[in-house]
Formats: C-alpha cells, structure tokens, sequence
C-alpha cells in the first residue's frame, strides 16, 4: 500500500484539528495520467495565510494533484450533439478489483448531456475514479454517481469542472456503500452567469468513513453555485465534510449557497465538518448552513401515535434525506 | 443624525509620549536566559516563577510558528525589548502618577470612566501596573482585585500558583511559551462565593514603548455564584518598527457563577497582536466574551471556552474591523466536555481599503457532552473589493445527542439601503458608517454606554481612515 495527500482545504486552519488534508492508503502502483491541456490555469493572487501545501493542478479536481499521477490512460469523450438519453458507465466489481479510471469529458458549445457512472462490488477492492468535464459556453452537463460497493472497499471519488460562459453542470452523487470513501469536487466557474449544482447523498454505517473536499470557485460575473449534502451516520462511522464557496476578485454579482444536514444516529458517530467561504470580490452573495441532530423526542412520539415504531421513523428519515438528493436524477436516468 | 465629520478630529489613541530613557528601565531586546533572569530579579519573583519562565523558554525555542495563519515574518524577536518599566511604583491615587503617564490615560478617559462606570481600575503603562484601585463597596464583598504581582508575592501567592498557566500550558503555542518566559503586569480578580460586582471592573493596558513587547497575565477566579463584569481596553501610538503584544488571559468561573470578558482592542497597527485568553466554567458556571477587535497589523485572537462542568453555558458575541495594512485572524473557540451545556457564537466581520479579515473557530463537542447545544453565526461585510474576507468555522461533533447549528453570509452594503439613507440627506460616508454601526450593534448593545459609544467611535473612524 502507497500513502496519497489529498482531499486539501482550500486555506489552511489549525493543525491539531487535522483537516488540513488527509493522508490516504491506497494500493501501489501509480501512473501519471496524459490529461488533455484545456487552457491557461489562471494566474492566482497571492494571498495570506493561503499557503501552498500541495501541488497546484492545472485542472482541479477535489481530490487533488496526486490523483492525477495515480489513475494512468485518459479516456476522452467528446460530446458534439445533444442527447437526452444518458451514457451509462457500469462497474461490476469483483472481490480483489482494483479499477482506476479517468475520463475527460469535453462537452461542446450548446450540447446537453449527461453521464451516469454506477459502481457495484462484492468482497475486497479499490475503485479510483476521476472525471473532469470541460464544458464550453451554453454546455449543460449532468454527472450521475451511484455507489453501492460492498463495506470491503475503498473508493476514490474525484471530479473537477470548468464552465465557461452560460454553462451549466450538475452533479448528483449518492454514497450508499464502501468501507471507506474519500469524494472530492472542484467546480471552476470561469463563465459570466455559469452555474454549477451539487447534491450528495451518503449513509455512513458500521465503522466506515467518509472524508468529502467540495469546492466551488467563482471568477465569472453572476456565476451561481449551489452545494446540498443530506447525511445520515450511524453506528461508529466517521465523516468529515469540506465545503468551500471561494469568490475570487472579479466574480462581481456570483451567488453561492451551501448546506450541509446531518442526522445522527449512532452513540459513537463522530460528524465533523469546515464549511468556509473565501471571500475577496465584494458585489458577491454567499451563504452557507450546518445542521446536525438527531430525531427529535417529538417527531418520534408523533410517528408513535400514527403506529409507526422508533425503527421504522429512522428509516423513513432516511429514505426522506436520500430522496431530496434521488429526486435531482432524471426518470430513467437508472434504468 | 450622527455624522461623520464629528470623528475627523485625530484618533484619541494616536497621541505619543516621548519616554526618556532615565524615566525607564528597560532589559536589552532579544530573549536570552540572561534576559529572563534580569527580568525575574526585577519583578522579585518567588523562585518557582523563575523555573517557570526558565522551562518556558526552553519550550519556546523548541515549538515551530503557527504554519496556518497570517504570515508574521515581519516579526523578529532580537528586536523586541521584552520588559519596559516606568520608574515609578504602583499607586492608589492618580495624583501620584507621575504627571505624563497620567496624562496618558488622561487621553485615553480612564480616570473619568472610573469616576462614573467602574468598580476598580488597574492601568498599565508599557510592562508594569502603575495605578491600582478598587471601590470600597468591592472590598467589603470580599472581592480582590490586585496586580498580579502583589498577588504572586503576598497572600495569595498559592491561588495563583495553583491556577497560572494551567488553563493555558507553556506548550500550548509558541507565544503561550513566549508569554510564560517574559509575562510582567496584568491582574488578578478574585470574587469570593456569592459576590455581586454590579459595575465592571477595568483594566487598561498602553504600550508606549517603541519596539516593545507587552505581556502582561489576566487572572481572574469567580467562585461559586459570584457574578463578575471585567473589562479590558488597550492601545498603543503608531510606530515604524514591530511591537509586540502576547499577553494571557486565564478565567476561572465557579460553579453556578457568572463572568462577562468585555473587550475592546485598538492597538496600533504596527502591532503583531498574538493574544491567548482562554475560560473554563464548572456546573452551571456561565462566560460571556464580548470582543471588539479594531486595531493591530497582525491579530491571532480566538477566546476559547472549556464547558467541563454540565449545564454550563458560553456565549461569544465579537466584531472585528480590518482596514489598510491589516491582516486580522480572530474567532473563538467551543470545548463541550459536560452534560446540557450550550454555547453560542455570534460573530461580525467588516474589511475595507485592502484589510484581511479571517473568522476562524472551532466547536468541539466531545462524547461525555450529552445534550449539548451549539449555535453559530457569522457575518461578513465587504466594503470594497481589494479587501478580502475568509470564514473558517471548524466543528467536530462526537455525540448523536448534540444539537449543532451554523450559518454564515458574506455580503456587501446595499446600494438601496446608501441610497435611501443619502435621499434623507446623510452624506454616502455617514450613510455607510451607520450601516456598518448596525451591522456591529449586536456587540455594542451588549457594551455599557460609554464604551458602546467609544466602539461606535471607532468604526466612524476606521470607515473614514480606513
């Protein structure tokens, strides 16, 4: 096993608290990746107390340069027509897989698409993937990610986009088994009135963990970004929540929203999370919001009266979270 | 109408006293063991606070600068002269002030506060106390309220031996470790049990000196069912070299007791401001921090609250101002160790002409703090877009009992809102400067009126100054 540096925040805080980043293992063997160079990365304002503790990457993804170096041959999709029917990408794991995958999207002026990636496995593993989408002026894109490894493995879910002018990208990602997961996304909103929407669903049980690194940057004017994440950790499992909105000078009249709600349903769970906002344009708007708690005395005494057992009301609970996020997935989009 | 013309007179802080050199003792710059030993001998420590500050320098050659937070390189410690005193001793009455020192805190209206709004006043001129006073009526409760150094050297030298820099350990941060070497001045409250302090006490801290180091230790014990009001100013006149401030703030508050930390900080901003203060409350016990953070070149300043005991209570409400040239990182701190306990943190952000404003915290709720609560607010107002802004709230939550809470914004003043207020006949200023005046009022409300009025002061100034 290899130790990879990722999941990095955005501007440092307090290391005792260790979220700076995480330090994970992953199996041996790396190969870098020959990504396609799509433009100049911008030149970043030196700032204070942003200081540099990973690589930069041309192209940023959530989980970071390493992954880069990690995942080996690009696979490129281009998409030069419109589709309402999705590309479906299916993983059926094996016990001991170790898949890595890193595909390039590059979507064209004007087309809407979408691609739906789902990941199943039984036994032991390692799934690594890595999407970055490139999406040109009036692009819309949807990436749909569904997990439902077994508790055996670890997965190594990365994203980065790009949106020039009028762009549009959605990322629906639902988290309902692996061990351990490290996810990251990177939205960079380069385009006048892009918008970016991300809704993640995840359920940690037993002792699993999940680690999250969620950003959007806005440089674009009127550039909107909007980050949901519904939780429920149970048992002993560990989650840590980074979620980002960084205006950067220019991004005059952006709009950020991010929320995260977490409900909390084991004695031992432990539910961590740095939801920032990085400000330096003024004209901006952003906004975001932490919840956590568990099922209140009250709700459950109502569910008693209406028959419906403390079991059976979790349950309900959450089925209600995972579909906030399920509803964001096209009729069909599954099938 | 208030206006803002009516703060273009010069800032009250920026007036500078020549010192002459054979008014003063003071030990060369830098930080030898020489050095500390000179300043033990001075301040005629008991031999255990010399170990202490002996250990404490060891410990701070040994810990590495803060890697996370704003950059302090312009900071060299062989050029902070670490212990200023004014040839003076401490007095009771302003008449024995020698008359430039008073004349300072003249100024600065402490004299006057204590006329009309204080139960005692200590005031502080560069490294040592040189005014202590305390109403009657305080002392007929029992309560002390003392230098530290009259209370390291008389009765109540094992108090403060049993409670100095435990709250705050030596290896806590490189500047605790400074702190615990060079530490002079500062003040020791103690409220015995069932004491009511009705009307704050003050303390008042100028650093007059250039290229000086102030570090001075705030102790304060409220036994059980005490209720204390204790208020901290300071401020400095402007220099072209670094100065320094690492004092400590060490707050012990009893069970079922009460402690309410009102600040206001207007150092100058050549000031490298890495300030400690730390409260830790027993069943029941509750600390209020109110914190005004206006002035300084560098700030790190997160007030932190342990709630070991269950029911035990917190509440932060803090606005920091950054203008041209400063770069301040400030928040607060949450530790639930009990049962039932709560907090809450209400927080206020203003950056204008190119200042770095960064709103940092953490809340940890540990597995023993069933049923806690925890809430957290955050605003941040930019005023111009060469400024920049940072909100960085950390939470780690290890209890499916907690209840937690955070929201934070990041806006700009509405043009509506200038607009409207300019179509009433208030100059863009003025209109602006109330806008920011009621953007903080959720900190100046929680003031007594004279210092709500002194902070209101101070950000007319700032929006004018920048």
């Amino acid at each position: 096993m290899s130790e990879m540096h990722l999941n990095h925040l955005p501007v440092l805080t307090w290391n005792k608290l260790k979220m700076n980043e995480t330090v994970a293992e992953v199996k041996d063997g790396k190969e870098a990746g020959n990504w396609p160079e799509t433009a100049e990365s911008p030149e970043e304002r030196l700032i204070a107390c942003k200081i540099p503790m990973y690589r930069e990457q041309a192209f940023p993804t959530g989980l970071g340069a390493e992954m880069d170096e990690y995942l080996g041959a690009v696979e490129v999709l281009e998409i030069s027509e419109s589709s309402e029917e999705p590309v479906r990408l299916e993983y059926k794991l094996e016990d001991g897989a170790d898949l890595r995958k890193a595909i390039y999207v590059h979507v064209k002026k004007g087309v809407k698409a979408s691609l739906v990636q789902n990941f199943s496995g039984e036994g032991k593993g390692q799934a690594a993937v890595s999407v970055k989408v490139y999406l040109e002026e009036d692009a819309d894109f949807h990436l749909i990610r569904i997990q439902k490894l077994s508790k055996g493995y670890t997965f190594l879910d990365d994203m980065g986009c790009r949106l020039m002018d009028r762009a549009k990208m959605e990322y629906t990602s639902v988290q309902l088994g692996a061990g351990t997961v490290y996810a990251g996304a990177y939205a960079d909103q380069w385009g006048y009135e892009s918008e970016f929407r991300a809704d993640v669903a995840y359920v940690g049980e037993k002792d699993s963990l999940i680690d999250f690194n969620y950003v959007d940057t806005f440089r674009g004017r009127k550039s909107k970004g909007v980050m949901r994440f519904e939780g429920v950790l149970k048992d002993n499992a560990r989650k840590i929540m980074r979620d980002t909105l960084d205006f950067r000078n220019g991004a005059v009249d952006a709009e950020g929203d991010e929320e995260e709600n977490v409900l909390t349903l084991g004695k031992d769970m432990v539910n961590r999370a740095i939801p920032m906002i990085l400000g330096e344009e003024e004209k901006v708007s952003g906004r975001h919001a932490h919840t956590s708690g568990k099922l209140s005395p009250d709700m459950l005494f109502y569910m008693e009266t209406r028959g419906i057992n403390a079991a059976e009301a979790e349950k309900l609970m959450i089925d209600a979270k995972l579909k906030r996020v399920t509803d964001r997935i096209p009729e069909g989009a599954l099938s | 109408m208030s206006d803002i013309k009516e703060v273009k007179e010069p800032s009250i802080y920026d007036f500078r006293d020549e010192e002459r050199d054979e008014d003063f003792y003071k030990v060369d710059a830098g930080l030898t063991e020489d050095i500390i030993r000179e300043i033990s001998k001075e301040k005629h420590d008991p031999e255990w606070m010399l170990e202490f500050r002996l250990n404490a320098l060891k410990v701070y050659k040994e810990m590495e600068i803060p890697d996370w937070g704003p950059p302090i390189d312009g900071l060299d410690l062989n050029n902070i002269v670490t212990y200023v005193k004014p040839k003076t001793k401490m007095v009771g009455s302003w008449d024995e002030v020698p008359a430039d020192i008073k004349n300072a805190f003249e100024k600065l209206g402490i004299p006057q506060a204590e006329r009309e709004a204080l139960a005692g006043v200590g005031a502080q001129y560069d490294s040592e106390i040189v005014y202590h006073n305390v109403k009657k009526e305080v002392e007929d409760q029992g309560v002390v309220y003392t230098d530290m150094e009259s209370a390291i050297t008389g009765k109540y030298e094992q108090m403060v031996k049993d409670h100095f820099m435990k709250l705050v350990p030596v290896n806590d941060h490189k500047f605790a470790a400074l702190h615990g070497a060079v530490w002079s001045g500062g003040s020791f409250v103690y409220a015995p049990p069932g004491a009511k302090v009705e009307i704050p006490l003050q303390s008042y801290f100028r650093l007059n000196a250039p290229g000086a180091g102030q570090f001075e230790h705030t102790l304060i014990i409220v036994d059980e069912g005490a209720d204390v009001h204790f208020i901290e100013g300071c401020s400095a006149p402007k220099y072209n070299i670094a100065n320094l401030h690492a004092g400590c703030v060490e707050l012990f508050v009893g069970k079922n007791a009460h402690l309410r930390y009102s600040t206001i900080e207007n150092w100058s901003k050549n000031m490298y401001n890495l300030n400690t203060k730390r409260a830790i409350c027993e069943e029941g016990g509750t600390i209020e921090w109110i914190s005004g953070s206006f002035g300084s070149h560098v700030s790190y300043l997160y007030p932190t609250s342990v709630l070991k005991g269950d029911h035990s209570h917190s509440e932060f409400t803090g606005v920091t101002f950054a203008g041209a040239g400063q770069n301040l990182d400030t928040g607060a701190k949450v530790i639930h160790i009990g049962k039932h306990t709560s907090s809450f943190i209400d927080t206020k952000s203003i950056t204008k002409s190119g200042g770095i404003n960064t709103y940092r915290s953490s809340v940890e709720i540990r597995p023993t703090a069933l049923y806690s609560k925890a809430s957290v607010n955050c605003g941040s107002l930019m005023i111009d877009s060469e400024s920049r802004s940072d909100t960085v709230p950390a939470m780690d939550i290890r209890t499916d009992t907690a209840d937690v809470g955070h929201e934070a914004k990041i806006g700009r003043i509405s043009d509506d809102a200038v607009f409207y207020m300019m179509s009433r006949g208030m100059s863009e200023a003025a209109a602006k400067a109330m806008i920011v005046s009621g953007f903080a009022s959720p900190v100046s409300k929680e003031l007594p009126l004279e210092y709500a009025a002194e902070m209101n002061n101070l950000i007319k100034l700032e929006m004018e100054t920048g």
